[in-house]
């Protein structure tokens, strides 16, 4: 486990795509050691889709930290949570909806209630990021 | 033959910053001291923003700062030349600050002579929105030699944030950005409110001033 912790502190660089891998690996080794595991076959993620995280940046970093452990080459598997507001003036929840603007060169998501269109609105999901299974062999 | 097995885990991946972030916050309200994080991009007017913030409450409070940056020794140079406890928080290569950050640099504040702590981010409108630090308010500020723009590429840490600042209107004709339109655009982000701000001559930062007063009595 100490070389685990050792490998992981070697690359505390730049890019909030590291910490978050970092973090990732270490909940599944430890739970892979939980299971006894001799190798850890697959790992699933979901991601929020309000969090700012790049999904091909993490892939890259969970798969860089995981060599040299029981995890090296497995397979990351990626799911969304759709982003859901509440407006505090109506009180209607709905899906944050993802406006594609051709002007800008990514999407912008609108925070406007889509019953009353107030901006007086509250994010309820979207913004975690949970690992959700691992899959092990003993 | 092995037996593969599939497990559930269900862990937040940032739990770690969560606990301590909460942790953090029970450690500022014990000592009733209100902590703003001040975030923003790379020469946006943080700095300047928290030195007249300084300079126009330190009559009335007891004022320090954690100044986080890459290289943190430079702005915390700043801070401490106008007579208040900086301490420098650099996050080497990190292009944020996190719970575990300010957890250390609170270690070396005396928490129960203080009402104000400013958290200076590390310059960035990405990385810092992901990380709680344990702040009762999330201030942003951009400037409008930025581009009137930014906001709406940025829409998360506006919507996420209680004050913009917009910052450097009285250059705005020289750049050639609406300052109205990026404090109107941080309200369409869903941002709480929006103010206009010139550091370098005053203009608004009464407003500024009148947001830190109103989050004390919170």
């Amino acid at each position: 486990m100490i070389a685990i912790f050792l490998k992981l502190g070697i690359y505390l660089i730049g890019m909030h795509e590291v910490t978050v891998a970092q973090s990732a690996v270490t909940i599944a080794l430890e739970e892979s050691e939980k299971q006894d595991a001799k190798k850890i076959a697959l790992i699933e993620l979901e991601i929020g889709d309000l969090s700012l995280i790049s999904v091909v940046q993490l892939e890259f970093w969970i798969k860089e930290f995981l060599k040299g452990t029981i995890g090296e080459g497995c397979e990351v598997l990626f799911s969304r949570e759709p982003g859901v507001i509440k407006c505090n003036d109506c009180g209607k929840e709905s899906n944050v909806e993802i406006e594609d603007d051709p002007s800008y060169h990514f999407t912008v998501p609108r925070f406007d209630c889509t019953n009353c269109g107030s901006y007086n609105t509250f994010i309820l999901k979207g913004r975690e990021m949970t690992i959700k299974r691992i899959r092990v062999e003993r | 033959m092995h037996k593969v097995a599939d497990v559930k885990v269900e862990q937040d991946i940032l739990r770690v910053n969560k606990r301590i972030a909460s942790e953090n916050r029970e450690l500022f309200d014990k000592n009733n001291v209100k902590v703003f994080n001040v975030m923003g991009a790379i020469g946006s007017g943080k700095t300047c923003l928290i030195e007249r913030a300084i300079d126009l409450l330190k009559g009335d409070y007891r004022i320090a700062v954690l100044a986080g940056d890459v290289v943190a020794k430079y702005d915390s140079e700043r801070f401490s030349a106008h007579g208040v406890t900086s301490i420098p928080v650099s996050t080497g290569k990190e292009c944020h600050l996190d719970a575990h950050f300010v957890e250390h640099g609170i270690e070396k504040l005396d928490l129960p002579n203080l009402d104000i702590v400013f958290i200076e981010n590390v310059g960035n409108l990405i990385c810092p929105s992901d990380f709680d630090l344990g702040e009762h308010k999330k201030v942003v500020v951009v400037s409008v030699s930025e581009g009137d723009d930014i906001v709406m590429k940025h829409p998360i840490i506006f919507k996420i944030s209680d004050l913009t600042i917009v910052n450097k209107f009285d250059i705005s004709e020289y750049v050639g950005a609406s300052a109205e339109k990026m404090a109107a655009d941080s309200l369409r982000c869903g941002c709480v409110r929006s103010i206009m701000t010139s550091c370098k001559n005053g203009d608004g930062v009464d407003e500024w001033i009148d947001f830190i007063k109103g989050s004390l009595s919170e």
